[in-house]
């Protein structure tokens, strides 16, 4: 992670802000392009691609006395199929660095630039892929699956589980290593995948893959299946084993575990996770336990009204009391309810009410806006 | 009476034909086909694994080449009838599906659409490793998939509207 200092915040903030609002211009009045020739039918390599997701988040609390706050992201993604087997991709993040997928913290003032993913992989079958590289573990399968994209999913808000962890995240959802996956043949739809690595560092926000220290070997695998006879059902489990080093204590033992089922079809989209971590001390008596979940539904209806998804999202995490190494990761008991409007496939607006249902320190209620743009 | 029957009769007649005039006729099937040059892989599959054929998680054919994807318009009747009976998700999602995919890195691309019946049949019969699909009756250079054994024809072929 890159902080930059504050004073150089408000330009920072207005290109991004110019940015963002040209790229929603070009995607608003763009053309939407058809491929519809049936020339070049062939596949040809290397073949590149260039994307990226930006959203701004507006909030305002609910009570007076509060300051209404905002933040962004610009998340830009790069792949190239070298050749029929092998590929590359590289995604960066932009962020206005604060409280943009937690809103119980503090808003900071700070731009934080990370390396997200950089990896590249060989697939030779569906049955087996293999990436080497930093990548994201997938132990939590929101994660997984949505990447840092805020605009792929349906709330405004990430699950705390599945918070960054230089966004206030405990669990470690940055890897640098060897990941292999696959999925086996059959009606059952089984989906596999294991890998072993460096783990994170003695500092719990630090993903970079060139700068961390203290990292140590951990391993971890994910199973998943998604059965013909339940179209849009999959349900699945991960486990991650690792060890953290921090300076001046005694070395911890981790040993995570997530459980996660979902239900996508015709517009009906349910979504939950279970997450489990252990701290223990090596050579010492102490055991740490956090536990978080998440539930989320929503529903698009048919007809003319199906640009609209309205959505309710509940948040849930206990933070093991006394463990120094997530002392800055809070607990949260919070729902959100709202609605999401794709104005057209690359721009969606968001609005929704967020609530903290623990008290003080942290905000109680807030009102949200979220422009998602995808290029 | 008479006159209000024939009114109601009437009524109910403009009501048809403008329904009919608003709405393209809808398709009752969508064959999916591929190429004869690809003649060499099995001609059936399940639904299942056509639907994550056109989610791209299934990628490749046995024999290890990448499957080029080729779809209808989504407000044709075949577009629609694809994205009602086998992908069960709404225009929206699916484009959006796509996006991720490519995000994800578990795809290059995106489908490619094919605007007209005569462009879907001609850039499926060129490309070995492509399967499309319409709601007409393909020419004889492409070979017509059955769905877990069962041609378009069957009154049990799973792509079908009720």
């Amino acid at each position: 992670m890159i902080a930059v200092d504050s004073n150089a915040m408000i330009p920072c903030k207005q290109r991004i802000a110019i940015v963002i609002a040209m790229s929603a211009s070009l995607v608003l009045f763009a053309l939407p392009g058809r491929g519809d020739d049936a020339s070049s039918p062939e596949q040809h390599f290397p073949a590149f691609r260039l994307g990226a997701f930006a959203d701004i988040v507006l909030a305002h609390p609910d009570k007076q006395g509060k300051v209404d706050y905002e933040s962004g992201e610009l998340d830009v993604y790069t792949s190239a199929q070298l050749n029929n087997n092998w590929s590359v991709l590289g995604e960066g993040l932009v962020q206005h660095a604060g409280s943009s997928e937690n809103a119980d913290l503090e808003p900071k003032s700070d731009l934080e630039f990370n390396l997200e993913r950089l990896y590249i992989a060989y697939e030779a079958s569906d049955r087996l892929r293999v990436e080497f590289g930093q990548i994201h573990t997938g132990i939590v399968q929101w994660n997984e699956r949505e990447h840092r994209s805020r605009f792929l999913q349906t709330p405004i808000d990430v699950p705390s589980i599945a918070n960054r962890e230089s966004q206030g995240g405990a669990w470690p959802l940055h890897f640098t290593g060897a990941w292999a996956s696959g999925r086996v043949p059959g009606s059952l739809g089984v989906i596999y995948g294991a890998g072993v690595g460096a783990a994170r560092g003695s500092e719990r926000d630090n993903i970079q893959p060139f700068y961390r220290r203290g990292t140590s070997p951990a391993a971890l695998f994910s199973v998943g299946v998604a059965p013909d006879s339940l179209t849009g059902f999959e349900a699945g489990a991960a486990g991650y084993a690792g060890r953290i080093r921090v300076q001046g204590q005694k070395t911890l033992r981790e040993l995570d575990s997530t459980v996660y089922s979902s239900f996508v079809r015709g517009g009906i989209e349910l979504r939950g996770e279970w997450a489990h971590m252990v701290h223990s001390e090596v050579g010492g008596d102490a055991d740490f336990v956090t536990r978080g979940w998440y539930l989320l539904g929503s529903w698009r209806p048919p007809g003319r009204w199906k640009p609209f998804r309205p959505y309710l999202f509940i948040d849930h995490l206990h933070v093991a009391a006394g463990e120094r190494y997530l002392s800055d990761v809070h607990n949260q008991n919070a729902w959100a309810a709202g609605v999401r409007w794709d104005v057209n496939s690359r721009l969606a607006l968001k609005g929704d009410f967020r609530t903290q249902l623990f008290a003080a320190p942290h905000r109680e209620g807030l009102f949200r806006l979220e422009v998602a743009l995808a290029f | 009476m008479n006159v209000r029957r024939s009114t109601v009769a009437a009524i109910l007649f403009l009501v048809a034909i403008a329904a009919g005039a608003a709405e393209p006729s809808p398709a009752t099937t969508v064959s999916f086909f591929v190429s004869a040059r690809g003649a060499d892989r099995s001609r059936n599959l399940s639904e299942g694994d056509l639907r994550r054929i056109f989610l791209g998680e299934i990628s490749r054919w046995p024999n290890g080449h990448r499957i080029v994807l080729y779809i209808r318009p989504f407000d044709s009747a075949a577009g629609r009838l694809f994205l009602d009976r086998l992908i069960r998700m709404s225009d929206i999602d699916y484009a959006q599906w796509w996006l991720g995919a490519v995000f994800r890195g578990r795809a290059a691309a995106a489908p490619r659409v094919m605007a007209t019946p005569d462009s879907m049949s001609k850039a499926v019969a060129a490309n070995a490793d492509a399967i499309g699909f319409d709601s007409q009756t393909p020419d004889a250079e492409l070979l017509v998939l059955t769905i877990d054994g069962r041609a378009p024809s069957d009154p049990r072929y799973p792509i079908r509207a009720r």
